[in-house]
C-alpha cells in the first residue's frame, strides 16, 4: 500500500482554494470573510492538534486517555450545538450533552464491539474516527431537530394551544411538531444513503481508497458507517426532542412564554 | 357557589410597559353570561387564557367551581372551563375526528347520537361529521370549534371573540346560537367581544375592561343606559371598536 504524502508547502497551494471562497464572499458582500479566514485557520490548527493527540494515543493506547478524548469531543459537540439553537431554552447544554452522548454511544458500541469486534475495544485507530463521525453528524442533526421543533411550535402555536385547551397532554399537543423536527433531522442522512456511491464517495471511503485499501473492503466500511450514522442521528434527535419538550412546556402544561 | 371567581388577579410579562391584566376581581354564577368588552389590548383575551391556565398569573387567585387553579389537575380544569379561540384552530382530519379529540384525551369515546347532538347544538347538519374540517368555511369552522369544546361537557364556556372572523349576519347568528345553547345546557359563559351589539345580545351582565383593569361590571341594560365609568360611556358613544 502506498499513497502520496502532502508536504506542508503543498498545504499552502490547497489554501489558495479557500481564497476563492473568501473572494466570492467579499465581492458579494456576504460578510463571511472573517469566518472563512478564522474557520480555515481553526480547521488547520484543530486538525493538526488532533493529529498530534492521535499520534500519541496510537503509540500508547490507554483506555483512560481514549475515553477522555471522546469525552472532550462530546463536550465540544454539545457546546457547539447548544450555541447554534436559535432560542435560549433552559438547560440546553446539558440536554445536548445527554442527547448527543446517548445517540452516539449506542451505534459506537454496536460498531466497535459487534461489527468490527475490535480487541481491545479502545484501539484509537477505530474508536476515535468512528465516534468522531457519529458525534459530528449527531451534533448537526440535534441542531436541525431543535431549531425545527421551536419553529414548528411557533408556527403551530394556535393548534398546540387548542389541543392543550381540550385537555391534551403536551406530548399529544406537540406531536406534529415533534414529527416534523425528527423528519428534518433524519432527512440529510437518509438522503445521503440514497445517493451514496452513485453521486458521492464519502470521506471515510475516500480516505481508505487513497490509503490504498482494497475498494471492496472500503465499501463495506462505508456501508457500516451509513447505517451507524442513521442510527446515531435519529437517536440523538429523538432524545433531544424528548428533553426539549420538557423544557418547552411548564409544569402547568403551558408553552413557556419566554420562548414564544 | 361561584362557577368562576377572580380575586386581585394580575399578570405581568417581562419587558412590557404595564401588566396585561391588573388587579382583576370578578365572579360568575350559574346561568350568568358575561360579555367582556373593551378596546383591543385591554387584556380581555389574556384574562380568558389565565382562567384556562394557558398563562400563569403573577399574583391573585382564580377559582373555578370553588377550587383554586393550582389545586386542579390542569387537564381536568381545561375540560371544566372550555376555551374557544378567536381562530378555530381545527385539526387536520374530519369534523368527527375533531369532535372526538377532547373526550379521547380523557379516555372517553362519543357515540353517534352524542356526535349528532353536538352538531345540532351548533346548527350544523349531520353530513358535516364526515367533512374535512379545514375545508369548511370560516363560519362553519368556528361552529365546529365550539362543538369541539362542548364535547368536553364543560361547566363554563370561555369564548374569545369567536365572531371576529365572521361577516355581520353570521356573527349575529352565532351569538344568538350561543345564548340559546347556554340557556338550554345551563352553561355559564364569558364572551370576549369588541362589538357592543354582540355584548347586548349575549350578556346578562357586561364587564368593561381597559388598560388591563376591569373598570365596570353591570347588568346589561344598566351598562348601556348608565355606564358606571366615563371611559365606558365614551366606548359606547363611539359604538365600540371594530375587530383589528
Amino acid at each position: 500500500m502506498s499513497y502520496v504524502a502532502i508536504p506542508y508547502l503543498h498545504l499552502l497551494i490547497a489554501a489558495s482554494m479557500l481564497v476563492v471562497a473568501w473572494a466570492i464572499s467579499w465581492r458579494e458582500g456576504l460578510g463571511m470573510g472573517s469566518d472563512i479566514a478564522i474557520g480555515g485557520v481553526r480547521a488547520f490548527l484543530q486538525l493538526t492538534a488532533m493529529g498530534f493527540v492521535l499520534g500519541a494515543l496510537f503509540r500508547h493506547p490507554e483506555p483512560g486517555w481514549v475515553l477522555l478524548l471522546l469525552a472532550v469531543m462530546l463536550a465540544v459537540a454539545a457546546w457547539n450545538a447548544a450555541g447554534r439553537l436559535k432560542s435560549r431554552v433552559p438547560g440546553l447544554r446539558l440536554s445536548m450533552l445527554l442527547a448527543i452522548g446517548f445517540g452516539a454511544s449506542i451505534p459506537v458500541a454496536t460498531v466497535i464491539l459487534l461489527v468490527l469486534q475490535v480487541k481491545p475495544w479502545y484501539q484509537p485507530q477505530y474508536i476515535v474516527p468512528v465516534a468522531g463521525m457519529i458525534l459530528g453528524n449527531a451534533m448537526s442533526a440535534a441542531v436541525l431537530a431543535g431549531n425545527r421543533w421551536l419553529a414548528e411550535l411557533k408556527l403551530r402555536r394556535a393548534e398546540v394551544e387548542a389541543a392543550l385547551a381540550l385537555g391534551a397532554s403536551p406530548a399529544r399537543a406537540s406531536a406534529a411538531a415533534r414529527r416534523e423536527a425528527l423528519r428534518a433531522a433524519a432527512l440529510p442522512t437518509v438522503s445521503a444513503m440514497m445517493v451514496v456511491g452513485v453521486v458521492q464517495l464519502p470521506g471515510m471511503m475516500t480516505g481508505q481508497l487513497i490509503a490504498g485499501q482494497d475498494p471492496g473492503e472500503a465499501v463495506r466500511y462505508q456501508v457500516v458507517v451509513m447505517f451507524m450514522l442513521s442510527c446515531g442521528v435519529t437517536l440523538a434527535s429523538w432524545a433531544l426532542l424528548t428533553m426539549l419538550r420538557k423544557a418547552t412546556f411548564t409544569s402547568a402544561e403551558q408553552l413557556r412564554p419566554e420562548l414564544f | 357557589m361561584d362557577l368562576l371567581g377572580l380575586k386581585g388577579v394580575t399578570c405581568t410579562v417581562p419587558g412590557a410597559a404595564r401588566p396585561l391584566v391588573e388587579e382583576v376581581s370578578l365572579e360568575l354564577r350559574v346561568g350568568d353570561r358575561l360579555a367582556l368588552v373593551g378596546p383591543s389590548g385591554a387584556g380581555k383575551s389574556s384574562l380568558l387564557r389565565l382562567v384556562n391556565r394557558l398563562s400563569e398569573p403573577s399574583s391573585g387567585e382564580i377559582r373555578v367551581l370553588g377550587k383554586s387553579l393550582p389545586d386542579w389537575p390542569v387537564r381536568e380544569l381545561r375540560r371544566a372551563a372550555a376555551l374557544v379561540f378567536q381562530v378555530p384552530a381545527l385539526f387536520d382530519g374530519t369534523v368527527r375526528a375533531n369532535l372526538l379529540f377532547g373526550p379521547a384525551q380523557a379516555g372517553r369515546a362519543l357515540d353517534e347520537t352524542r356526535l349528532l347532538e353536538l352538531l345540532a347544538d351548533v346548527s350544523l347538519a349531520p353530513e358535516f361529521l364526515a367533512r374535512e374540517a379545514r375545508s369548511l368555511s370560516i363560519g362553519e369552522q368556528q361552529r365546529v370549534a365550539l362543538a369541539r369544546a362542548l364535547a368536553l361537557e364543560p361547566r363554563l364556556l370561555l369564548l374569545d371573540e369567536p365572531t371576529s372572523a365572521l361577516d355581520p349576519p353570521n356573527a349575529r347568528a352565532l351569538v344568538q346560537m350561543l345564548v340559546e345553547l347556554c340557556t338550554r345546557r345551563s352553561l355559564a359563559a364569558v364572551l370576549v367581544t369588541h362589538q357592543l351589539e354582540h355584548a347586548r345580545a349575549f350578556g346578562t351582565r357586561v364587564a368593561f375592561m381597559s388598560g388591563g383593569r376591569i373598570r365596570a361590571v353591570q347588568p346589561v341594560t344598566e351598562f348601556f343606559e348608565s355606564p358606571a365609568c366615563a371611559e365606558a360611556r365614551e366606548f359606547i358613544a363611539s359604538g365600540g371598536e371594530e375587530s383589528p
